[in-house]
């Protein structure tokens, strides 16, 4: 059913807004989902602007390598789009030259990883996991050869403000993923979380999660 | 950085049901099913060798039925501090140029990685 306004979806998104007063959406599954139907939704939640929201933040959980991820984050990019080095990846804005994005001004599909994935499953390595632990087409590399490469591979032009504004979001564990006390020398977590914190350009974010009502300061 | 509730307490039971999917879910709260349910032995498809320890254990150690909101958990203070460094110093909030000074670090091979490698150090 379509109204004037747009598919009823979209209102669900403007309603939640209004009556709980959130300041963004994590997207569950969010590579699963079709990208059209995907950027028109984000776009529609721009109606935060009526509540004061300016920069409402849409991160996503993306499993998948870099290489499939980045068409769905901000304006979307192909790998024959990118600027040539970091520095020029720098100094893109939401006014720099359309052949850097796949999609079309202020069509922001997702703003940020919201558990980074690749940055993740690199971490297990790093922190002694064996096994078969990458995904396909993933970043590799070190923590500054990774940073590097999605800097020029992915769009991180904030849709609200504009400007470069590198927004994912790191971590050693999640709701889907092994606690590391759990294991023999499980207080390396703590070297993880210094990568994640101090090293990696990102944001650094308290999660309560959705599956369990606990609240703690 | 993300932190998953109960990271910083350093919650240590599974409460998956496949061994190539292993998470824990431990909540806050009091609750003594946790440690009733709090040994594991479902081990790990996903991971070579994957080194179980703690988790073996969960029904022996009385903390894991108990209310987890520890403000002094010594976990806890490692992030806290962490967060303080970003406040206080806007590079490691803001920065977004990381560049690399040096390399110490060695590659191994685990026997379980079909040859790639593992970068060990610095």
């Amino acid at each position: 059913m379509e109204t004037k306004r747009g598919p009823p979806h979209q209102h669900f998104a403007c309603i939640t807004i209004a009556m709980l007063d959130i300041d963004g959406f994590r997207i569950d599954k969010a590579t699963q989902i079709t990208l059209d139907m995907l950027v028109d939704w984000s776009d529609s939640v721009q109606c935060a602007r009526k509540f004061g929201k300016k920069n409402i933040f849409i991160p996503r959980e993306i499993t998948d390598g870099d290489a499939f991820g980045f068409i769905y984050l901000c304006r979307g990019r192909q790998p024959n789009m990118r600027p040539t080095d970091v520095k020029g990846a720098f100094t893109l804005t939401s006014d720099s030259d359309n052949k850097y994005f796949i999609r079309e001004k202020g069509k922001n599909a997702l703003d940020a990883g919201a558990f980074h994935y690749s940055v993740y499953r690199s971490l297990t390595r790093f922190m002694g996991m064996d096994g078969n632990l990458t995904a396909g087409f993933d970043t590799t590399g070190n923590w500054v050869d990774m940073w590097n490469t999605m800097a020029v591979s992915n769009d991180l032009v904030n849709v609200n403000t504009g400007q470069l504004d590198p927004r994912h979001m790191y971590g050693v564990t999640n709701q889907d993923m092994f606690c590391w006390p759990a294991i023999k020398d499980g207080e390396k977590m703590l070297l993880g979380l210094l990568i994640t914190t101090l090293v990696m350009p990102g944001i650094p974010k308290v999660r309560l999660q959705r599956e369990r009502v606990i609240s703690y300061g | 950085m993300q932190l998953l509730w109960g990271e910083e307490q350093a919650m240590c039971v599974f409460d998956n049901t496949a061994d190539n999917y292993i998470f824990g879910r431990q909540v806050m709260s009091s609750a003594l099913a946790w440690q009733t349910h709090g040994c594991y032995n479902l081990g790990s498809s996903q991971y070579f060798n994957f080194p179980l320890d703690k988790a073996l254990r969960g029904r022996k150690d009385d903390w894991n039925s108990l209310d987890h909101r520890d403000m002094s958990n010594a976990i806890r203070n490692v992030p806290k501090a962490m967060y303080h460094m970003r406040l206080a110093f806007p590079t490691l909030n803001d920065g977004f140029h990381l560049e690399q000074l040096s390399d110490l670090a060695r590659q191994v091979f685990l026997p379980g990685s079909n040859s790639t490698p593992t970068e060990m150090g610095i």
